[in-house]
């Protein structure tokens, strides 16, 4: 009897301490601070909800941070205000950097190993997450931005089956499009930033995501050759009617350009990233596939044709909280399976292969497959300095109102000063 | 408690509470533009040379010229409309008292919310509001993308600014012309004067008080604006409808530099006293 009683005692001590973790879960408060809205704020707050439930004994607060505009102004006062958080959503290789450059990122390379992110995430995003050879985060959504939104029934109507697959295709269908009754053939909004999207696409594809990773960090200049001939191609759409007068150019955002392809049915092609998908389907009760169709940037034959640009988000870990594992954690959670699904489910591409493809709609999923297809690098925009992003996109404004040959090098020139500057 | 002690005890939380809101941030502002800070990064002291680099940056001299024809612009349109709908409200002031209530409300919409909604009005295309009228009334060749041409664009800003000021002189005046004795207005009418010579003789002159504080108001804010540049044209396009006040959010919170954003600030603020401090001095020597 005594016998079998330290028989079960035994056995009741095993149990216990086989359902016992082998290292003990973190526990408390995460911070993440998070300047997002809309649909993006949305899913975050999801993932958070999922998160949680799964580790109960943890619990994420989030630090909001709410500018007008550009939200790096938002994120650097409260962090210069003394703001402790254990981590950052951004959106921003630049400023990456500059934050890692204050010390305020925390290396996340070895915990990438020991958790095998390798696994979830390509060379490539680990590429793209390393900045001057460390990694401080996570990307976990991204999107495409080198495809351009149309209307596949338009191209019927002008006896296209299918979208032009290189550059002269392309521009070759601006004459007929516009005999077929639409006004503009590319609504391009350059009120912003939109007049600059079809700038760092045809330098992709004219230099590959080399050249841009090298203006960006400003080894080449503004003035590089290649440059030279990615503007040569825009005088040359411009020169062949794609767009509308200057003025509506200037005077259109991306919505109202979007607007103009989606209901005004005055336009046909739009280069802007994937948030139009959300809007079309949502704002426009479009189905896609069907109704509208995302294209893959025509081809120049370069060697550079199936490469893409992206942009992305991220979480980046800090050394400023004080909850490190708990912030591993939940980046951890972030690309995995869970996470990343429910990002996936409300809309949004995801860079880890833990989703399969088909939890994509039709364009979501092309997308992808067009970003799997070649090199991926960030858009140079989200890559330059603030000072210098600015005057690029100035000045690209100025050369679009007059995109002739003699303007191109004093274009060019003119950003190279300022780059000079900026560094 | 003597008298002086309670004056002294009621104003301590207001001077500290001053103190701490007004005059600590204006003397770090003033610090601060003395520095050279790019983002995160260590700052560096750089004595006068953000102001060196301010007065030879043609970008910067530019948003002053633009800052003067806006804040005229705005200041003479939204006071002229004003004062001129207190002058027709105050011959029926009951009837009017909806339609005044309506103009004034857009003095409490947000600047922000005022650029949206005029961005629907200029919207470029016939879906905009206001090229959809044109076409409507058989002049589609007046269409454009307003928001499109440097000069179109300052002039819409300035359209927009006007719509949402132009509630405070209409109050401000038409309270003046109530102040007008009613024996005065009474007179002239039985000495034959008639409407027009009366708003031209006597209520107008005798409501400039009225218009004066609305023009000293409206003048500051138009100084200042930024909210409804930022809505409508983002200070474009090419930067040709940036002021100030827009140049001073872009160097600080979009580029970051906040030392040269901070010299902007100073600038501006020079050019708000050069305004405020005559007219405060003529209201308190008016007082006295």
């Amino acid at each position: 009897m005594i016998r079998l009683g330290r028989v079960l005692g035994a056995l009741g001590i095993a149990v216990t301490m086989a359902c016992q973790p082998a290292s003990a879960q973190p526990t408390g408060e995460i911070s993440l601070m998070n300047w997002l809205g809309g649909a993006d704020a949305a899913v975050i707050k999801q993932v958070i909800a999922g998160f949680e439930a799964k580790y109960p004994d943890l619990t994420i607060k989030q630090v909001p941070v709410t500018t007008s505009g550009d939200q790096r102004g938002g994120i650097r006062t409260a962090l210069l205000g003394g703001q402790k958080v254990d981590l950052i959503i951004n959106a921003w290789p630049a400023f990456r950097k500059e934050l890692a450059d204050a010390g305020m990122l925390r290396d996340v390379s070895s915990v990438w190993t020991e958790k095998n992110w390798d696994s979830l995430l390509s060379p490539t995003w680990r590429e793209l997450s390393t900045t001057d050879g460390a990694v401080y985060g996570v990307p976990y959504i991204f999107g495409y931005r080198s495809g351009i939104w149309h209307e596949p029934q338009d191209l019927t109507r002008i006896g296209l089956t299918a979208f032009p697959a290189d550059w002269n295709g392309f521009t070759a269908t601006f004459e007929p499009l516009r005999k077929a009754g639409f006004a503009e053939p590319v609504a391009l909004p350059g009120k912003i930033y939109g007049h600059s999207e079809w700038f760092e696409s045809l330098l992709l594809r004219v230099g590959g995501p080399e050249v841009i990773n090298e203006l960006a960090s400003h080894k080449i200049k503004w003035t590089d050759e290649r440059l030279v001939k990615a503007l040569q191609f825009y005088s040359e759409m411009m020169a062949k009617g794609c767009c509308a007068d200057i003025q509506t150019i200037y005077a259109s955002h991306w919505d109202d350009a979007a607007d103009r392809l989606f209901v005004d049915r005055s336009a046909n092609y739009l280069l802007i990233g994937m948030w139009i998908n959300a809007r079309a389907r949502s704002q426009y009760h479009l189905e896609p596939g069907k109704d509208y169709a995302l294209g893959k940037f025509p081809a120049f034959g370069l060697g550079h044709d199936d490469d893409s640009l992206v942009d992305s988000k991220e979480v980046l870990a800090t050394n400023l909280g004080a909850n490190a594992e708990g912030a591993d954690l939940f980046l951890d959670y972030l690309i995995n399976g869970e996470g990343a699904g429910i990002i996936a489910k409300a809309g949004f591409t995801v860079p880890t292969s833990a989703v399969d493809i088909s939890a994509y709609d039709p364009v979501a999923a092309s997308s992808v497959g067009y970003v799997k297809a070649g090199k991926v690098h960030f858009v140079l925009g989200d890559m330059l300095p603030g000072q210098l992003v600015d005057e690029y996109r100035v000045a690209l404004q100025k050369f679009i109102a007059n995109p002739v040959e003699a303007q191109i090098m004093p274009t060019l020139e003119q950003i190279e000063a300022v780059a000079a500057q900026s560094y | 408690m003597p008298q002086s002690m309670a004056a002294f005890a009621l104003l301590t939380p207001v001077v500290i509470f001053f103190g701490l809101s007004v005059i600590y941030p204006l003397f770090e502002t003033i610090r601060i533009s003395f520095w050279q800070i790019r983002g995160l990064g260590k700052p560096t002291f750089i004595g006068i040379a953000n102001y060196q680099r301010l007065f030879t940056d043609p970008t910067f001299l530019g948003t002053l010229w633009t800052t003067l024809i806006f804040t005229i612009g705005v200041t003479v349109i939204s006071v002229a409309i004003g004062w001129f709908l207190a002058m027709l409200c105050s011959f029926a002031p009951k009837q009017t008292s909806i339609f005044r209530l309506m103009i004034f409300a857009t003095f409490g919409i947000s600047e922000a919310v005022a650029g949206y909604i005029w961005i629907g009005i200029f919207r470029p295309g016939e879906s905009g509001l206001l090229n959809g009228v044109l076409i409507a009334l058989g002049l589609g060749d007046w269409s454009q993308a307003w928001l499109g041409s440097a000069h179109s664009a300052l002039m819409a800003l300035i359209v927009a600014a006007s719509w949402s000021s132009v509630g405070l002189p209409l109050l401000l005046s038409f309270a003046a012309v109530q102040t007008i004795p009613r024996t005065v207005l009474e007179a002239a009418q039985m000495d034959g004067a008639k409407p027009l010579a009366v708003v031209w003789y006597i209520m107008m002159p005798l409501s400039t008080a009225g218009a004066r504080v609305a023009i000293f108001i409206n003048l500051l804010s138009a100084l200042r604006a930024f909210d409804i540049i930022f809505v409508l044209t983002n200070g474009g396009p090419a930067r040709a409808t940036e002021t100030v006040g827009f140049f001073m959010y872009r160097e600080s919170m979009t580029q970051f530099n906040l030392g040269y954003g901070a010299a902007a600030t100073i600038v501006l603020l020079v050019a708000v006293l050069v305004v405020a401090i005559p007219a405060i001095a003529q209201r308190t020597k008016g007082a006295h």
